[in-house]
């Protein structure tokens, strides 16, 4: 990992107006909706959309603009690069959430409502490490793809994985009409919903039941570390032409 | 005048990140070794005295105190945090206790396609559409109110109170 990757990762977006604007938005929002008693985890949603504007840009864009070309031509490992920018992104909204703790903390004490530390620090967790798994998966799905597209993949996954085993579930139940033989099907080879399940769990996880779950907080860094070692085994082996989209 | 060296190896450049195959080895043996010890589940720490489905109706009936019905799911975040939250915290578990007949109600749909019948009657009766749904129902079983989603302490600490 270089460390000069990282620092200017994290350089860039401090000079960026919208990640300025975004962290005073969050502060703002966070304080009010300490102050008017809303749940721990509520402020932490505004989190995932931050992950997901952020996470996008990882690679694809400097691909399509042929920024990638011009830094590849220097003498940096492209695992180097490509680890780099993913800790230099997750550290940035890493920051994030260390301001929505801080701004939670302070507008609870500003209107004296109860603070369960507890919960707090199990709530910041489950946001990092979710952070960590998305932009994993982002730089995963950019070390193959251009522009944006990494975005779209993991969206679009998301919904096909979820809205799939939702439809296999209610064929499951079928026991007459066009759906009874696949849904004999499903009830014989449990396995199948089973496994389908997992893949979707691993690749973009419900909450852990409980907080400080060891079991998930493991299933999350091993997928998130996996997913970037993949990255790095399918960008050292890229193609990446001269000139810009 | 000297030259300046500009070449590089470019296998060195492809080369993967020996650190990351290390910490990805590792984290997969300590992700099987520990799914083998499950993590024990805190529901020792609810502290809300949580009645059967099938026994909620007559025990609120012979105690005339209303059911407090939480609709939950396995999956669902929200449900943890109002659990963690109010279920948790004796103060809030022993007005919970004092003044109602808690009823837990575990949607499966997700994760066996189908809920458990007597599941379903409830759900169907109070139009429960999303987790976490608390409805408050008097012992003849008539809705008396009804929170979707975990509103936070305060509001809680009001739909637990409000006279009824």
């Amino acid at each position: 990992m270089s460390l000069v990757v990282v620092v200017e990762t994290i350089r860039r977006h401090f000079a960026h107006l919208g990640y300025i604007a975004a962290l005073l938005v969050l502060i703002v929002i966070v304080v009010l909706m300490t102050a008017i008693g809303a749940p721990t985890q509520a402020p932490y949603a505004l989190i995932g959309l931050f992950t997901l504007i952020a996470g996008c840009q990882l690679i694809g864009p400097e691909f399509s603009s042929g920024t990638l070309q011009l830094i590849l031509s220097k003498p940096i490992g492209r695992s180097s690069y490509l680890t780099g920018r993913v800790a230099g992104v997750v550290l940035s909204i890493w920051i994030a959430i260390a301001v929505i703790f801080s701004s939670d903390v302070i507008g609870r004490l500003i209107a004296g409502n109860p603070i369960i530390w507890r919960t707090l620090f199990a709530t910041a967790l489950v946001s990092a490490l979710k952070v960590l798994l998305t932009c994993a998966l982002l730089a995963l799905f950019g070390s193959f793809t251009r522009s944006y597209v990494n975005i779209g993949i993991y969206l679009g996954g998301q919904i096909l994985l979820s809205g799939v085993y939702g439809v296999l579930a209610m064929m499951r139940s079928a026991v007459s009409g066009e759906m009874a033989a696949v849904g004999r099907f499903l009830r014989a080879h449990p396995g199948f919903m089973t496994g389908w399940l997992a893949v979707e769990r691993n690749l973009f996880p419900d909450d852990p039941s409980m907080p400080f779950d060891r079991n998930w907080i493991l299933m999350m860094t091993c997928n998130a570390v996996v997913a970037v070692l993949l990255a790095c085994v399918i960008f050292s082996r890229r193609e990446v032409p001269y000139g810009a989209d | 005048m000297a030259r300046t060296n500009l070449t590089f190896d470019p296998k060195k450049q492809r080369a993967l990140p020996v650190w990351l195959l290390i910490l990805a080895v590792l984290l997969i043996v300590a992700r099987i070794v520990s799914n083998r010890y499950p993590v024990k589940a805190e529901n020792d720490a609810d502290l809300v005295h949580w009645t059967e489905i099938s026994q909620a109706s007559a025990l609120a009936k012979r105690t005339h105190r209303p059911v407090f019905y939480e609709f939950s799911a396995a999956w669902c975040a929200p449900c943890r945090m109002l659990e963690h939250e109010v279920f948790m915290d004796p103060e809030f578990a022993t007005r919970i206790n004092a003044r109602f007949i808690a009823v837990k109600v575990i949607d499966t749909q997700r994760e066996e396609g189908r809920n458990a019948p007597e599941v379903q009657v409830l759900m169907d009766r109070y139009g429960v559409r999303g987790f976490p749904t608390i409805v408050i129902a008097s012992p003849e079983g008539n809705a008396l109110d009804r929170v979707v989603g975990y509103p936070g302490l305060d509001k809680m600490a009001v739909l637990i109170d409000r006279p009824r």
